[in-house]
């Protein structure tokens, strides 16, 4: 009896030598030391789940011409981009490529006077990184540093491909050295909802941009709620940026619900908006060489770990806007629509998505998604004439573009206007105040500007500069 | 199995073991304590040296801290969290940061010899020879003399407070 309590004392003895082992290893070894730096600019933002720069490349529109003077125009080009994109690798799968300028007339005449079938991108890319998303095994024409907004295909010559920036005016041929039928494949692959189409100088004297005639569209009203909204989407985009940093950086909580994230005295900031928009800044740039593919897809990384983008309000995500600047440290600034039945959507802010990269680094990001309500078909009905909706509101766009208030003479406003358009076409507009998306013509300027007028009234909606 | 006699070979291990890890750990604390009066001590001289009066003790402990969630409130009095007082600067005074909760994690801060080290080298000479050390202190401190923003809540982070005859100074404590 005696001797069996003796043993049940030993294993208690046992078991708490055995915690206070564990308790002293603990406190010998903790790693109490760690101070709290960055985790590297980024912190885990970066996410595998992101989608890829290569899938985000679309074609806003497709231009057919028949040679014998009639363009066709279709909204629907994402058939036309992927025999575009085959034919371009084809091309850049030869041993030999040569670029060349070429006057806005020599361009027109390809276009025009031999069936030729063209893509648009709706804003200008730089075209080596278009060409390193579509090939990035070739190396031809990686030292073309030239913006295009547009690449076409003619049959003037079938050993080329053509391409146009509208924004500065520069048109381009790339001659390679054997010819491909790519103006046949590209037209097989035009689908028919399209609409005649003449240049802004056709229809009202001057302007580049294609204009369609007699569009049909069945878009209308739909409700819509902000994506992001939900404190939990917040937070983990606040672990995302900040990683190891995130228990230790300053939350502030203002009196509307608004939420900063403040790292150190403002070197990198994340603003949680109350109606759902998120924000990032740093004032800290890489130092990296510069490359688009590799920045857009960091961009997009970036922007995958900071809220996510793999839900459904942020499928069919599309490159919309590009912009560059610096020299000594090179910055790209992505711009990324999200789509709903087949058409960009654009708010106040502008598309859902803006990232801006320096140096290789995320720098700044801001989302306002929006989560699209049921969506009850319109009936099929005549869109407003483009070239109508540029000539009555030129007084408009021309006033946002120059910054003035006063009413400019008409004719120096109309000819300012129609020249300033990029790209006109189709999208929803998501209207703050009554939380619909309408159906809208977007216009795009030269600078980057985008104007939305109601897609059948032609009336002004708003403007993103 | 003489299970008896592995159980008092196991006891005698893990009793060597303990005895063993317990004399490191308590040295670690002699040699760190040390350190720290070593460190107390090579302030008050450098002090002295610069002309600065010290007139009370320097606090020997620098635990890690916490960043602490408060809420913006008006006529809410001094506040303190876990010993150390909670100070709201750059608001009218009516106004204190209550805390909510403590942050998810802790990390080291500097001693209070650091801190004054750091004061002592955002000071001109000028005002180091007449100035006078009354007091210093761990709190929690929201800064909002920066932020012009309306607040309802912020992030009080760990800070030292040093009192002088030439007003209170803040250094935040954690190391970065």
């Amino acid at each position: 009896m005696r001797s069996a309590l003796i043993e049940k004392i030993k294993v208690v003895i046992i078991v708490v030598l055995f915690i206070t082992t564990i308790l002293l290893l603990y406190l010998l070894w903790s790693p109490g030391g760690r101070g709290i730096g960055f985790s590297g600019f980024g912190g885990r933002s970066a996410s595998s789940d992101a989608p890829t720069g290569a899938g985000l490349l679309r074609a806003e529109y497709a231009l057919r011409s028949s040679g014998s003077g009639s363009t066709e125009l279709s909204y629907d080009a994402d058939g036309v981009f992927a025999a575009a994109k085959e034919e371009l690798a084809g091309f850049l799968a030869q041993s030999y490529a040569e670029s060349s300028v070429i006057s806005e007339q020599q361009y027109e005449l390809a276009m025009r006077d031999w069936p030729s079938v063209s893509v648009g991108f709706g804003c200008g890319l730089p075209l080596n990184g278009v060409l390193s998303l579509i090939a990035p095994e070739s190396q031809l024409l990686r030292t073309a540093d030239v913006i295009v907004d547009s690449i076409a295909f003619s049959d003037a010559a079938p050993d080329s491909v053509f391409a146009r920036d509208s924004g500065s005016g520069s048109h381009y041929r790339f001659i390679f050295g054997e010819p491909r039928e790519s103006v046949d494949k590209l037209s097989s692959a035009f689908g028919d909802n399209s609409y005649p189409a003449y240049t802004a100088r056709d229809l009202l004297g001057v302007g580049s941009v294609f204009l369609p005639l007699g569009s049909f569209s069945e878009l209308s009203d739909m409700p819509f709620g902000a994506a992001d909204g939900s404190k939990e989407v917040g937070t983990d985009a606040a672990r995302a940026v900040f990683g190891d940093t995130f228990s230790f950086v300053r939350r502030i909580t203002d009196s509307f619900g608004n939420v900063t994230y403040m790292y150190g005295y403002g070197e990198k900031n994340l603003y949680l908006y109350a109606e759902g928009a998120i924000e990032y800044r740093t004032t800290v740039s890489g130092t990296e060489a510069s490359d688009f593919a590799r920045d857009l897809d960091a961009a997009l990384s970036f922007a995958a770990g900071c809220g996510g983008l793999r839900g459904d309000e942020w499928k069919a995500l599309r490159l919309c806007g590009y912009s560059e600047s610096g020299i000594r440290v090179h910055t790209r600034n992505f711009s990324f629509a999200q789509s709903v039945l087949g058409v960009p959507v654009y708010g106040q802010s502008g598309p859902a998505l803006t990232v801006t990269v320096s140096g290789g680094a995320v720098t700044g990001l801001r989302r306002e998604g929006i989560d699209p309500g049921t969506y009850t078909p319109g009936e099929n009905r005549a869109a407003a004439s483009p070239a109508n909706v540029i000539a009555n509101n030129s007084n408009h766009i021309y006033n946002i573009l120059k910054g003035s208030v006063l009413a400019p003479a008409s004719d120096e406003a109309f000819d300012f206007a129609a020249k300033a358009v990029r790209s006109l076409a189709p999208g929803y507009y998501a209207d703050p105040s009554r939380k619909l998306l309408v159906p809208a013509w977007v216009l795009k300027a030269s600078g980057g500007e985008m104007f939305y007028f109601d897609l059948y009234e032609g009336t002004p909606l708003g403007y993103t500069r | 199995m003489d299970y008896s006699k592995a159980k008092n070979i196991i006891i005698a291990l893990l009793l060597v073991a303990n005895l063993a890890l317990g004399s490191v750990y308590m040295n670690r604390l002699s040699a760190e304590r040390e350190a720290r009066e070593a460190a107390a001590a090579s302030t008050r001289l450098y002090l002295q040296e610069l002309g600065v009066e010290l007139s009370a003790p320097i606090p020997a402990d620098e635990p890690p801290m916490p960043v602490l969630y408060v809420s913006i409130e008006k006529d809410a009095g001094p506040q303190s969290f876990d010993g150390c007082d909670v100070v709201l600067s750059g608001m009218d005074e009516a106004y204190s940061a209550v805390p909510q909760r403590k942050g998810p994690g802790k990390a080291p801060i500097i001693g209070a010899g650091r801190a004054l080290q750091r004061l002592m080298s955002w000071l001109e000479p000028e005002v180091l020879k007449s100035l006078e050390v009354t007091g210093i202190d761990r709190i929690f401190w929201v800064d909002r003399r920066e932020i012009s923003a309306e607040a309802a809540e912020d992030t009080a982070v760990p800070a030292w407070r040093v009192q002088t005859n030439r007003g209170v100074f803040y250094i935040e404590a954690y190391e970065n």
